[in-house]
């Protein structure tokens, strides 16, 4: 038994390595797959655990906090415990890879005794004795801004420089990645010292650290409100802010990427490993009919069905076995790659030991897997008689009917003998066009994804929310501004100009971040996704979960609160957004002012002419209107940057899974016009005797494949832009987006297909060009 | 006589399996008459049917010229070589070689249609040809599998007649037929050649070779000798024993 499953490896030794190179791919990517979908987010909350990391953080600049606060935190009942502890910031630029980062920096006092959202160094460390302003620094740095150990660390002020050197680099929960504002900067007691000697007055901060009974975003609310800096909007000012977010938003912004990430790969791994089924099913099913002399001997000296059987599941298991193993063992490699792509966006350095669980489990899984598809396709083997075998399966050379009859057919010949094929081969075929949906379904995935990220990226950027101006000008509140505001819509470079400003409101007792916007018309990035954007003072539109969770749909009304005065809203829309996990509303200024008379805008936002850049267009803004606005903001610059991470991210995850597409198709394709050639080997001979050219029975077998290629195609791209917005939609549904609305660009996806069908073509051409060597004399010198 | 339709210089096949060298042709010479029914003779392995299929540019000789009436096709490639063969020889194997897939009809028709663009023609001259081999309407429509042997054979011939080619080259026709079929097909072939086409056949069967009005004698890849013998005419006792005597002399 055994003998026989090697000997049939042997046999078709081509078809073999073609098995078992989809078999390394599958496994590798599944396995690549569940590492990250299991250990990524796993390492980062055991990290977390560790560090003993807070519910929330806020920072108080220090000119700000009063004695008041303390109070408000030690007689707080949700409040279980708190610790303070004293930072510097500042607002510097630094190199990152190769460009110029502005960024926010926390300076700590690494000496300092802490028990709560505590920090721990990764890897190496030096020894700080005799080095120039020593400074533990974020893992991202190393991860992906290019920065090691011992390197200078230089943050450019407006007024100087500060040159640090990299002593280690750290982990901690909120100060590690960008995306999350602040980067921690933990230097030793003498450094801290000298440091903070070189910052300016106002740069000194309290952070509270806090743990609650039942996590809400209430401390934050009313530390703002205590300490009368309101607007959560971070401005250069950062003195007139307070900071802060809690553990769970800042989980969900790191490891988000890596979540949805690896269900795509594991997702995509099972199509591949779908298409190593069908070919093996096929393999089976094919040698059975090319077999069938041999099943037949085997049966007459004595072999049962059963061991015949067996050594052809045997034969399948080991290729897959071997694939399998092989693939996990490479996924390892793929790790620091994996790792690196998401570094930017999680901060978390991720070292993968051997995972044997998640290795056994792909084993078994794929094993199995074949094993039953193996075992179902060999079955038939049990109805050949010895004698139908021996006489050389009779019953397969059967054919029936004559389809597309020559002296009746339109068009041109090896056209016509093509399609004679297609329909002759009608199982082949229909496997084909199954593999090519599947291959079509995902690489309209990918195109999806890659479109979204980098050329029109509009639909990522309502991932977190915001809305797209060019620029944001944040005003006085005590002023007058509608001369300032006048002004600025005037200009000849801006096209528009509306307010826009988030406060915070309640719901019973859940808070809600609520933007107020006078006119909804202007604004460009639209969160609803069902119904409409309030347009009169008495209605509302609510975040997609949020109304879950109080259980409301359009046309309830639901009762709002803000410090005590309650209004009731109507719904008039649901809306997507990340903000506190989707608990997020939108009101009309009227609206807003039912509850709060005494509301003025001071958010503007600024949308720019087509082809004005929004940095130059500050620049003039900034000497025109100086002192008579609080903050000026390139959002151009802003989202850009933010975008990046993903970009990068999705562009490389979407390419290598078009690339890996590509290849399973040029695989499969090999498999399957191999066998085809090899099994009409006499077919090709007798056409090339009475006068067929090489290039005409190329064309004829290529040809015989495409009306199925391209039917596969269809359906595939079909499905693809069908299901990847609801597909993605539950995918994200746990970031608060409800409905995933990403862009399906038709033009590029027929473009794909195409490069599909084109692809597959030129490999067939490429693989019958084998046809050449099989000349009308070997068929009759046989 | 008539001119030579085809005619080698010095034309060697040699084989080599395993690196053991076979010379199978050694230096042939020879001339095959316009309208002849020409018969290569020999026993099993002389190198007939290598012979025939470098004639009929079905394979390349290791040396030697070979012309095609005014052509030369040693040095063809091998797409030139298909372009040359259907439109010049027709082919009829011993194992017929239909191809299983396709109708008899479409059999004939994948050789037509693919020198004719006329398809109401050609499907004409194939239902024709089909009819006169003795193949009626209800067979065209049935698959190779599903004939005699002797009706796969006729159909095979009409397959190698549809382009009217110049050269019908049949290597033992009769091979795996019962008599009475056989005698069936060699009277197509004797038909063909008689409506003007040249007929090269390979044999080694003496009833076959009797429908030869030439016979080429092959002994270990020379051609020992050479026969004249005039057109077929069935129950010709003279010619019939003057075969029988040039066979002898070859040592048959
Ligand atoms: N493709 C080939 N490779 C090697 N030897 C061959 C090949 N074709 C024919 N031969 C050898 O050449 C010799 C003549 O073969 P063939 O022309 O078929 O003889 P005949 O038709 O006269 O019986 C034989 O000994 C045969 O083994
Ligand atoms: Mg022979």
């Amino acid at each position: 038994m055994k003998m026989l499953a090697f000997a049939n490896i042997r046999k078709s030794k081509n078809n073999t390595v073609t098995l078992l190179i989809m078999f390394i791919v599958a496994g590798l990517l599944l396995n690549a797959g569940l590492l990250v979908l299991f250990n990524y987010s796993g390492n980062y909350s055991k990290m977390t655990e560790d560090l003993n990391s807070s519910d929330m953080y806020c920072a108080i600049p220090s000119s700000g906090y009063s004695s008041q606060i303390k109070e408000y935190l030690d007689g707080n009942d949700n409040i279980t415990e708190y610790e303070m502890r004293n930072a510097r910031w500042c607002l510097a630029d630094i190199k990152f890879r190769d460009e110029i980062r502005e960024e926010y920096f926390l300076f700590y006092d690494a000496d300092e005794q802490i028990t709560m959202s505590k920090w721990k160094t990764a890897g190496e460390t030096l020894p700080v004795r005799d080095m120039e302003l020593p400074a533990y620094i974020p893992i991202t740095y190393k991860l992906s801004g290019g920065y090691e150990l011992g390197d200078r660390f230089e943050l450019k002020l407006p007024e100087r420089s500060v040159n640090l050197t990299i002593a280690g680099f750290t982990q901690d929960s909120y100060f590690n990645v960008r995306s999350m504002m602040l980067m921690g900067i933990y230097l030793p007691h003498e450094t801290y010292r000298e440091v903070s000697g070189m910052l300016p007055e106002d740069s000194e901060t309290q952070l509270v650290f806090a743990n609650m009974k039942k996590p809400d975003s209430e401390i934050l609310t009313h530390v703002r409100e205590i300490t009368k800096l309101n607007d959560a909007l971070v401005t250069k000012q950062f003195k007139n802010s307070v900071m802060g977010i809690d553990l769970a938003m800042v989980d969900q912004g790191r490891t988000m990427m890596a979540d949805i990430m690896s269900i795509m790969i594991v997702v995509f791994s099972l199509i591949v490993m779908t298409v190593c089924l069908i070919v093996v099913r096929f393999r089976i099913k094919n040698s059975i009919e090319e077999d069938m002399q041999k099943t037949g001997s085997l049966k007459s000296v004595g072999y049962t069905s059963n061991q015949i059987i067996s050594s052809v599941v045997l034969q399948f298991s080991f290729i897959a076995f071997l694939g399998t193993i092989t693939g996990i063992l490479l996924s390892y490699l793929t790790i620091p790659f994996i790792s690196g792509l998401f570094a930017e966006q999680s901060g978390v350095l991720w070292e993968q030991g051997f995972d044997a669980g998640i290795g056994l489990f792909t084993v078994v899984f794929f094993l199995l897997a074949v094993m039953i598809v193996s075992l179902i396709a060999a079955k038939r083997m049990k109805r050949i008689s010895p004698i139908t075998a021996l006489r050389g399966g009779i019953l397969t050379h059967n054919f029936r009917k004559n389809f597309i009859p020559l002296d009746k057919a339109r068009g041109r010949l090896p056209l016509v003998l093509a399609l004679k094929s297609t329909v002759q081969n009608a199982k082949q075929s229909i496997m084909i066009c199954i593999i090519l949906t599947a291959v079509a379904f995902s690489s309209t995935f990918a195109v999806v994804m890659f479109y979204n990220s980098v050329i029109d990226t509009s639909t990522f950027a309502k991932v977190p929310g915001s809305e797209l101006s060019n620029a944001q000008m944040v005003l006085y509140p005590d002023r007058d501004n509608t001369d300032l505001v006048n002004k600025i819509g005037n200009m000849s470079e801006v096209k528009k100009t509306a307010f826009l400003d988030y406060v915070t409101m309640k719901s019973d007792r859940t808070i809600v971040s609520v933007g107020v916007m006078e006119d909804y018309e202007k604004k460009e990035t639209n969160l609803v996704y069902e119904g409409r954007n309030p347009q009169h003072g008495n209605e509302i539109a609510i975040g997609g979960h949020f109304a879950e969770a109080v259980e409301k749909e359009i046309g309830d009304s639901i009762v709002m609160t803000y410090q005590d005065k309650k209004v009731e809203y109507l719904i008039t829309g649901l809306t997507q957004g990340v903000n506190l996990n989707g608990m997020v509303a939108w009101l009309t200024t009227d609206g807003y002012k039912k509850t709060d008379p005494q509301f003025q805008h001071i958010t503007l936002e600024i949308y720019l002419e087509e082809g004005i850049g929004a940095a130059g267009f500050i620049k003039n803004l900034e000497k025109e209107f100086e002192g008579q606005y609080r903050n000026l903001m390139d959002i151009d610059l802003l989202f850009e940057e933010g975008m990046s991470s993903y970009q990068s991210i999705v562009s490389q995850i979407g390419i290598i899974m078009m690339a890996a597409m590509a290849f399973i198709v040029i695989l499969v394709l090999y498999f399957v016009i191999n066998s085809s050639i090899i099994q009409r080997k006499r077919e090709l001979g007798i056409q090339k005797a009475i006068g067929y050219t090489t290039f005409q029975l190329m064309n004829q077998i290529t040809i015989g494949f495409m009306p199925s290629i391209i039917t596969g195609v269809t359906i595939g791209s079909i499905l693809g832009i069908l299901s990847t917005n609801p597909l993605m939609s539950v995918g994200m549904r746990a970031a608060g987006t409800m409905k995933a609305e990403f862009i399906i660009e038709p033009g590029l996806i027929i473009l794909f297909s195409g490069i599909i069908v084109l692809t597959s073509y030129v490999t067939s051409m490429a693989i019958t060009y084998r046809i050449r060597k099989i000349s009308a004399y070997t068929l009759v010198s046989e | 006589m008539t001119n030579a339709i085809i005619k080698t210089e010095k034309l060697c096949k040699t084989f080599s399996t395993g690196g053991i060298q076979q010379h199978v042709l050694k230096n042939l010479n020879i001339e095959i008459y316009e309208g002849d029914y020409t018969v290569i003779m020999g026993a099993s392995g002389a190198g007939k049917s290598t012979l025939l299929y470098a004639l009929s540019g079905m394979d390349k000789p290791t040396l030697g010229q070979i012309r095609f009436r005014n052509e030369t096709i040693e040095k063809l490639s091998n797409d030139k070589l298909a372009v040359f063969r259907r439109k010049n020889c027709g082919f009829v194997f011993q194992q017929m070689f239909l191809l299983d897939n396709m109708s008899i009809l479409d059999n004939v028709l994948a050789a037509g249609l693919l020198v004719s663009k006329d398809r109401k023609k050609i499907v004409e001259r194939a239902k024709d040809l089909l009819l006169q081999v003795g193949l009626s309407e209800k067979i065209w429509r049935k698959f190779p599998s599903q004939l005699s042997g002797g009706e796969a054979q006729r159909a095979a011939i009409v397959r190698a007649l549809i382009n009217e080619p110049k050269v019908v080259f049949a290597d033992e026709p009769t091979g795996s037929l019962n008599s009475a079929a056989g005698t069936a097909a060699l009277d197509v072939l004797t038909r063909v050649n008689e409506s003007g086409q040249s007929v090269i056949m390979v044999t080694h069967d003496l009833r076959s070779a009797r429908r030869g009005n030439r016979i080429l004698y092959m002994r270990d890849g020379v051609i020992n000798g050479t026969c004249e013998l005039g057109k077929y005419k069935s129950g010709d006792a003279e010619r019939h024993s003057k075969l029988k005597a040039f066979l002898e002399e070859m040592g048959w």
